[in-house]
């Protein structure tokens, strides 16, 4: 597959042009990492992400590629591996960092949420994250989820984020957040 | 803006979709209203939860993927290896063709002991400094293919066959179903370290058919990405010979004691050109012999 290729079916969603990249680019990735001091697990770690990173990047609206993919990833990886390397050191130097010292509320929040996430129908979960992870238009949605058009995607969409904050909130008032 | 708190607003808001005005309207209001800061607050709290959902998501999905070739550190150091030494592990592979269909066992093949050896040698940085004739001679990476054909097939003409490559695979139906084989050869290839060097083609991956001829004359050409070779391929053994140097990757083959190259471009039907440069002999000889 070209780098063109892969950027048109990532446009789209389609993860397996995600499956391809990751191949192809594996061993490289893997090697730069374990090189800089890596252990092969968090080269593993940290090229998914990067891969993640680029997947996220090229179905951003004002994505254009100007150099190769694998370039590109490349660096995407280099740069998330020295943040790596500078939390690490940061770890083993400080003893407690005072904005990591953890909203206990918060956390309750977001136990809550992943939970109602995990409860809701797979359309309505793919919809939704389609949409705000992946940045798909309601066009791509339509079409990957097998709908008729845009505006159903939309409406759907509508409707899922709905009952997701409605029962969110439900749950919130049950343990008393919103005062 | 006529209602500030309506999901619409806040969404566009939390996903950047509003415009530098409407977004500094939007936040001089935001400011002075706490219960649209609880509304975002929230809204940003499931938006991320969902993000994080899709994340690990595809993460898994990564992870699941296999990526072949074993101990993949071993490969990366087997790939980054440069020199002769990787002509041992991946060459003598015996198979017999008969209509497709029974391949048998190969022979020989690479343990992950030759590969940490192999892996030793060099680093990428002196091949790159090498010349052409010189990367010839001692190519990064190097595939000896070996076929024997068992009987001569009359009345077939085309019997195809994959280049093997790396690990033995067992005793198969078809070639169809080599794709382990050959995700094996792109890690190698994707792993030289250099990045330029990912896209290089994968000749390795070339499909071999054979046609027999009526005339004497060995022929060959490249189409759709089979490499058609046209002779009496079918009753006397043949090798394929792969060099790959940084730069590119050269085709060989080995056939009644001779060697011909195997131009890449080769679109038309050509004759096979026997090799004279006496370097080069070499170097296939070595490779053969390993």
């Amino acid at each position: 597959m070209k780098d063109s290729e892969i950027i048109e079916k990532i446009k789209k969603g389609d993860e397996t042009a995600l499956d391809f990249l990751y191949k192809k680019n594996y061993k490289m990735m893997v090697k730069m990492i374990v090189k800089n001091n890596g252990s092969e697990d968090e080269a593993k770690d940290v090229y998914q992400d990067a891969l993640i990173v680029i997947w996220q990047k090229i179905q951003g609206h004002d994505f254009t590629l100007t150099s190769k993919l694998s370039t590109f990833l490349y660096s995407i990886c280099q740069n998330l591996w020295r943040k790596e390397l500078e939390r690490k050191a940061r770890h083993s130097n400080e003893e407690v960092n005072k904005s990591e010292i953890f909203d206990i509320d918060k956390k309750e929040r977001i136990e809550i949420i992943n939970k109602c996430i995990d409860d809701m129908g797979d359309t309505c979960r793919k919809i939704l994250t389609y949409y705000y992870f992946d940045n798909l238009s309601m066009n791509d949605i339509a079409e990957k989820m097998g709908f008729a058009n845009a505006d159903t995607a939309k409406t759907k969409k509508y409707k899922c984020k709905q009952e997701l904050d409605k029962k969110i909130k439900s749950l919130y008032t049950a343990s008393d957040f919103l005062d | 803006m006529e209602n500030l708190n309506s999901l619409n607003n806040i969404e566009s808001y939390l996903t950047n979709k509003m415009s530098a005005a409407e977004r500094k309207f939007f936040e001089a209001q935001l400011a002075k209203d706490p219960l649209l800061q609880n509304e975002i607050n929230f809204h940003k709290d499931v938006i991320e939860g969902l993000q994080d959902y899709r994340k690990k998501e595809l993460k898994e999905r990564l992870n699941n993927i296999e990526v072949k070739g074993g101990n993949s550190y071993t490969g990366i150091k087997v790939a980054a290896s440069v020199a002769l030494a990787t002509l041992i592990g991946l060459s003598s592979y015996y198979f017999t063709v008969i209509y497709n269909k029974e391949v048998a066992s190969p022979q020989s093949y690479i343990t992950p002991e030759t590969k940490k050896e192999v892996s030793q040698e060099k680093s990428s940085n002196s091949l790159n400094s090498l010349n052409e004739t010189n990367s010839i001679l001692t190519p990064s990476e190097t595939k000896v293919i070996r076929k024997e054909v068992a009987k001569p097939q009359k009345e077939t003409s085309n019997v195809s066959a994959h280049i093997p490559i790396f690990n033995a695979p067992d005793v198969k139906e078809h070639f169809a179903e080599d794709d382990e084989q050959i995700s094996h050869e792109e890690i190698i290839e994707a792993s030289q370290g250099n990045i330029t060097k990912a896209e290089t083609p994968k000749l390795s991956s070339v499909e071999i058919k054979i046609e027999e001829s009526k005339s004497n004359q060995l022929q060959y050409q490249h189409y759709n990405n089979k490499l058609f070779l046209y002779g009496d391929f079918n009753s006397k053994p043949y090798e394929i010979l792969e060099l790959n140097s940084h730069k590119e990757s050269k085709l060989y083959i080995y056939f009644e004691e001779k060697y011909f190259a195997l131009k890449p471009n080769q679109i038309k039907i050509a004759n096979l050109e026997e090799i004279k440069n006496a370097k080069l002999i070499e170097s296939l000889k070595m490779l053969r012999d390993k």
